[in-house]
């Protein structure tokens, strides 16, 4: 052991990487670990490491407000330069996206999730400081934003950092990206279930059980990291609000519309101001742009200081009911327009924070005219608020178990969870059925890249079918005995055929999945024939369509090949295209796309 | 999916007439309700004719399945018949056929097809089972045999 220590001193970092792998590749088989298990030792790592940068990010976000916020006014001499902090910060994270790192740029979870679909799980380190401290700043400044965003990205750069050290496969990295985020959310939030449940619903896109263990131990580490610096308290403190009377559930669910279709508002806004910062300021540097959005947001904090930073104060007073309707409805939009102003111009915060506040507003509002002016109402306004800022984080989000999970998980009330998975799915229907991208994924639909199932679509949409269907294909004709298609199965590439007649006309599909019932059954073999077990009609895919469009098909049929025809309405076949083959050709055009961005 | 869903409960007939493939397969098919699951007897005896010529379904052991798909049949259905004296079915041991078990499914119907086939080829390979459906007294009788058989599933 000493002579391989020795010489490990020697060798330059990148064999060293090596010699490290080899090691504990080694000491894995002699434990006889598996690679689950590895991973699950990394979401360790990475649990503890999530725990850790959420202190230290809000300890930067505590700190800056403190020194800049609380004390500067004395400095400047006048309040009237109040709105010099916020630009200030802006100004900051301005620099540092242009001149270090870009992905710190607005929100964190877009860019995650850009990574996961269209960058193979990698994110660079320096994304992990670059974000802290912008966002520290924009937020500890003054800017209006929420610290998930930030905490997700950052704790998500360090999941894909781990993951890269090992070179992981991409699979895998991303599995370690979920429980960055997992993590995060967990210690920002007190929330670990919620943690875990946005990074299988928003992350990931994916509840299947492999992601779930690393997952589950990240966000579970990542809380207990928390309580031993913090305890283990709830964000919110509200009165313990009850599900009171069945009749109110019609009122909720009107609360749920509006929450719905306030949210859709809020995230149109949100962008139309983007694409004004972006688009017609085009005089001014990409930099000072922040620090323009800054100096709005402090013009209005000098009126409404409580709009500015992430505003828990304010959300507190909604849960208890302490606010005014009309300031209720003014803290609304004011924060719609200062959200929008610091993160549309190119500021560094997250969402959820404002969302939270925008439907603790909202909610309270709703239930403090509910009170006065409709039937059967007995909640108190603080109930409609609690409900409300659920329903509209699941509004924007798009992701109503996170947001159920992560109410209950920072107020601790159960006792209203029946109306509050009410609303949150209501209000994901009504904002879905308005506008089909989430306040995440439009972002990245606006640059081009349009999520399916966690994949970009925009990739495939470019390409033809005709590009990558097999013309020489097995097939089988209607009067085969089914012991002649099991064995083509077994010793076949594909499992789905298609059937043809003696004209070499098409009839249908053999689909693996309904003959998988029958393929145990011997005595069936003799007297089943191809026509016996065809399947449903397929999807009609022509040479001309896109791969996007057979990505789309496939998932909906969750099928291995799908028939290619001539002409729409045609049954003369011209080739076979696998799901296989489609994959294939996505990661080599994401491959391509990442070759082309990095040499330009 | 069980036998006694297929057949509904009660699309059961002990003591078939038919002394032939045609006539049995008429006996059947006569036997399914007009306006319940089929829309024309005429068309979807065709599609189980159809079916045979291609291949027959007398799978030996005293059993055979006919099936069939035609637009003329709007759901799944089946059809129970005993015959104690056999017919020549062209089984494929070349032995008469004493149990035909009817299955009709609607042209866009494909899992549940196979899997109601698979189920009753399944359940038929029981040699105790055959015998005791052979020697059914009557439709009741029959239709307790095969609840109990299926309870054992």
């Amino acid at each position: 052991m000493v002579s391989v220590d020795a010489e490990s001193q020697k060798l330059n970092p990148v064999t060293r990487q090596h010699v490290i792998k080899a090691l504990l590749l080694r000491l894995s088989s002699m434990l006889n670990l598996t690679e689950q298990h590895f991973l699950i030792a990394l979401a360790m790592v990475v649990g503890v490491g999530g725990g850790a940068s959420s202190i230290l990010f809000h300890e930067l976000l505590q700190l800056t407000q403190e020194v800049f916020f609380s004390q500067a006014q004395g400095w400047i001499g006048s309040v009237f330069l109040l709105p010099l902090l916020p630009a200030l910060g802006g100004l900051f994270a301005g620099l540092i996206a242009v001149y270090y790192a870009g992905e710190a740029r607005g929100a964190g979870v877009s860019e995650v999730i850009r990574a996961i679909v269209t960058r193979r799980g990698i994110i660079r380190p320096r994304v992990m400081w670059a974000k802290g401290l912008a966002s520290g700043v924009t937020l500890g400044m003054g800017g209006s934003g929420g610290s998930e965003g930030p905490i997700v990205q950052i704790g998500a750069a360090l999941g894909s950092g781990v993951g890269q050290i090992f070179k992981l496969s991409e699979a895998n990295l991303k599995t370690l990206i979920a429980c960055g985020a997992s993590a995060g959310i967990a210690a920002i939030f007190n929330a670990p279930i919620a943690g875990v449940l946005f990074a299988l619903e928003v992350i990931l896109v994916d509840f299947t059980v492999s992601a779930f263990a690393p997952v589950v131990i990240s966000a579970v580490l990542s809380a207990v990291v928390v309580h031993e610096y913090w305890g283990d308290l709830a964000v919110f403190t509200v009165p313990d609000y009850h599900f009171v009377d069945a009749s109110e559930l019609g009122w909720y669910l009107v609360l749920a519309a509006l929450a719905g279709g306030v949210g859709v508002a809020f995230i149109r806004i949100l962008y139309g101001t983007d694409h004004f910062f972006e688009h017609r300021l085009t005089h001014l540097p990409i930099w000072a742009k922040p620090a323009l959005g800054g100096a709005l947001v402090g013009c209005i904090g000098l009126v409404f200081p409580e709009v500015m930073g992430v505003g828990y104060p304010t959300i507190g007073k909604a849960l208890h009911g302490d606010l005014l309707f009309q300031t209720a409805a003014v803290f609304l939009l004011l924060k719609v327009v200062t959200t929008s102003l610091t993160l549309g111009s190119g500021g560094s915060g997250g969402f959820f924070a404002p969302s939270l506040f925008i439907g603790a507003a909202l909610g309270e509002a709703f239930g403090l005219f509910a009170q006065s002016y409709l039937p059967g109402v007995v909640s108190p306004p603080g109930a409609f608020a609690l409900v409300g800022m659920g329903a509209f984080v699941a509004g924007t989000t798009h992701a109503p178990l996170t947001a159920t999970l992560i109410i209950f998980e920072m107020t601790g009330s159960y006792h209203i969870i029946l109306p509050l998975m009410f609303t949150t799915i209501v209000a994901v229907v009504v904002a879905r059925s308005i506008e089909s991208e989430s306040i995440y994924s439009l972002k990245l639909a606006r640059e081009g890249v349009r999520l399916h199932h966690g994949r970009d679509l925009s990739v495939l949409e470019q390409i033809p079918v005709s590009k990558i269907m097999r013309t020489e294909y097995d097939f089988i004709r209607e009067h085969t005995p089914l012991g002649e298609i099991v064995s083509l199965i077994q010793h076949g590439s594909l499992h789905d055929f298609p059937v043809l007649n003696r004209d070499g006309l098409f009839l249908g599909m053999i689909w693996f999945r309904d003959i998988r019932e029958v393929m145990l059954e011997n005595d069936m073999y003799a007297f089943l024939i191809a026509e016996d077990v065809l399947g449903d009609a397929p999807p009609q895919l022509l040479p001309r369509s896109s791969l996007a469009e057979a990505l789309v098909q496939f998932t909906r049929h969750d099928t291995d090949a799908l028939p290619v025809f001539r002409s729409p309405s045609d049954n003369h076949l011209v080739g076979v295209m696998t799901r296989a083959d489609l994959m294939r050709c996505y990661e080599r055009e994401l491959l391509l796309r990442e070759r082309e961005t990095v040499s330009s | 999916m069980t036998l006694m869903e297929i057949l509904s409960g009660r699309s059961v007939v002990v003591g078939l007439k038919g002394q032939n493939k045609r006539e049995v397969l008429e006996e059947l098919v006569n036997s399914l309700e007009v306006g319940d699951k089929i829309t024309d007897r005429d068309k979807v005896l065709d599609a189980v004719l159809l079916r045979e010529e291609i291949m027959s379904t007398g799978i030996g052991h005293g059993i055979a399945i006919p099936h069939g798909k035609s637009e003329y049949v709007t759901e799944l259905g089946g059809v129970l018949g005993i015959k104690k004296e056999g017919v020549d079915f062209d089984a494929l041991d070349g032995k008469p056929t004493y149990i035909f078990f009817l299955l009709v499914s609607p042209l866009d119907v494909s899992g549940p097809h196979i899997k109601a086939l698979a189920r009753i080829s399944r359940l038929l390979k029981g040699e105790d089972f055959r015998q005791k459906l052979i020697a059914a007294a009557d439709n009741e009788d029959a239709i307790a045999i095969i609840e109990e058989e299926e309870k054992k599933y």
